[in-house]
């Protein structure tokens, strides 16, 4: 585990032993990078600060169930954030309509353009886009519209024109094919 | 549900967000007691992160922290922050008012809805107006979705008796049945017992209320087998302090 996430770690440690000062800490480390998550997932600020806190409150709560020696605490703490987001955002579009919010239609065409420029990528993260890359074009935009953006197979369904089933076989297959690709 | 490739799949969508509700409430109810699948959803976090690590951070506003805080202070683990010294009333002698206020803070930031939940706190807080005897009493309200609670349960560790009460959401269809059970971490779900009537009350069985998440889940007529819940959960919630 690399300095900064064993940093963080023990902030996760103290957390769970209720030390409100470690809380602050890993907030002021993990906050920003957090609410960047949940924003690309819940466009409206309030409500993607409202998801933030609460995604707190679950990281205080659940501290005691994190296990440090199978996850890094960034990666365990998006998947806390992205629920919570996609919660949400679920939530919203059942009150919205029964048949679902529409999506966004530039959401797709701004994909390409929303990684750093090749320089400024880490190791893990050209290893991933070179697998992704790997993946047929749709395939591989159904994995990242539902990671980054909180898509759930219904509206990969509608916007891909595929069954539902299909759309679940589809993301399972690519994620399968990612795995194998990233040789673990 | 055992098949390596299965784990594999369930696991992977988990962390994509795709499963739904249903499903993903099967697999965190699973996930208590399989460590294989915790590894497995572990690895897929790892192995997607980099598409989460792109994000450029966005510095939240300051006062963000200082409701979360409020949100988690509980006395037992720490004393009332600044902030909650700072907005009691000018009637805060009155313990059970600013417990009462502090109570119905963590709960509207609890839920991420907010306009129901709060709305329906409101009304069941006017309905048992400063009844609660210090320290011993604990709430939890059970949602499908987060928002509108479908039952409230109170439990009173004095007598060690959960009452629980059917506030919203349909009854269990006639086809099946809801049981209730007491999830503590690191152990096993424990039947508290089907919920036959819109109010039902049972000893809890326990020492301690902190961390305890009760859930609802759909059974056969009859209930789950002895092994445990058998059917989804359709309603949970965490128990937490009600006064202080």
């Amino acid at each position: 585990m690399e300095a900064a996430q064993a940093e963080l770690a023990s902030m996760l440690r103290g957390v769970r032993s209720g030390d409100q000062v470690a809380f602050r800490r890993l907030y002021d480390g993990t906050s920003a990078k957090l609410l960047a998550v949940i924003r690309r997932i819940l466009r409206q600020e309030g409500t993607a600060e409202e998801a933030l806190q609460e995604t707190y409150v679950r990281v205080w709560r659940r501290a005691g169930d994190y296990d440090e020696t199978i996850a890094a605490p960034m990666a365990w703490m998006t998947t806390i954030a992205r629920h919570v987001a996609i919660d949400t955002l679920r939530q919203t579009a059942e009150r919205v309509s029964a048949g679902g919010q529409g999506v966004d239609p530039e959401l797709l065409e701004r994909l390409p353009d929303q990684s750093p420029p090749a320089a400024a990528l880490s190791d893990s993260r050209r290893a991933l886009n070179g697998c992704l890359d790997g993946l047929d074009q749709d395939r591989r935009d159904m994995v990242v519209l539902a990671y980054c953006h909180g898509l759930s197979r219904e509206e990969l369904a509608e916007r891909y024109a595929r069954p539902v089933a299909t759309v679940k076989t589809l993301l399972r297959r690519s994620l399968i094919a990612l795995k194998e690709c990233l040789g673990d | 549900m055992t098949e390596p490739d299965d784990i594999e799949g369930i696991a992977a969508e988990y962390v994509l967000g795709t499963l739904d509700r249903a499903e993903r409430a099967a697999v965190e109810a699973r996930l208590l007691r399989d460590p294989a699948l915790r590894a497995a959803i572990a690895g897929w976090a790892a192995r997607l992160q980099p598409l989460a690590d792109d994000a450029p951070g966005i510095t939240p506003p300051p006062r963000l922290f200082d409701t979360i805080l409020a949100a988690v202070a509980a006395p037992a683990v720490a004393p009332p922050t600044a902030t909650d010294i700072a907005s009691r009333p000018a009637f805060a002698d009155n313990d059970n008012v600013s417990a009462l206020q502090r109570a119905l803070r963590r709960w509207r930031l609890s839920a991420v809805g907010l306009g129901a939940i709060a709305a329906a706190l409101a009304a069941w807080v006017v309905v048992r107006p400063l009844a609660f005897p210090a320290q011993t009493e604990f709430v939890a309200l059970l949602t499908a979705d987060g928002v509108a609670p479908a039952f409230v349960a109170t439990l009173d560790m004095g007598d060690g008796r959960l009452t629980i009460r059917r506030v919203g959401g349909e009854p269990a269809p006639a086809t099946g049945a809801y049981e209730l059970w007491a999830i503590e971490p690191n152990a096993p779900p424990r039947s508290l017992g089907l919920l036959q009537n819109a109010v039902y009350t049972a000893p809890i069985g326990l020492d301690q209320a902190g961390d305890v998440t009760l859930a609802i889940t759909l059974e056969a007529p009859g209930g789950a087998p002895p092994s445990g819940p058998a059917g989804p959960i359709v309603f949970q919630g965490t128990l937490i302090p009600a006064a202080e």
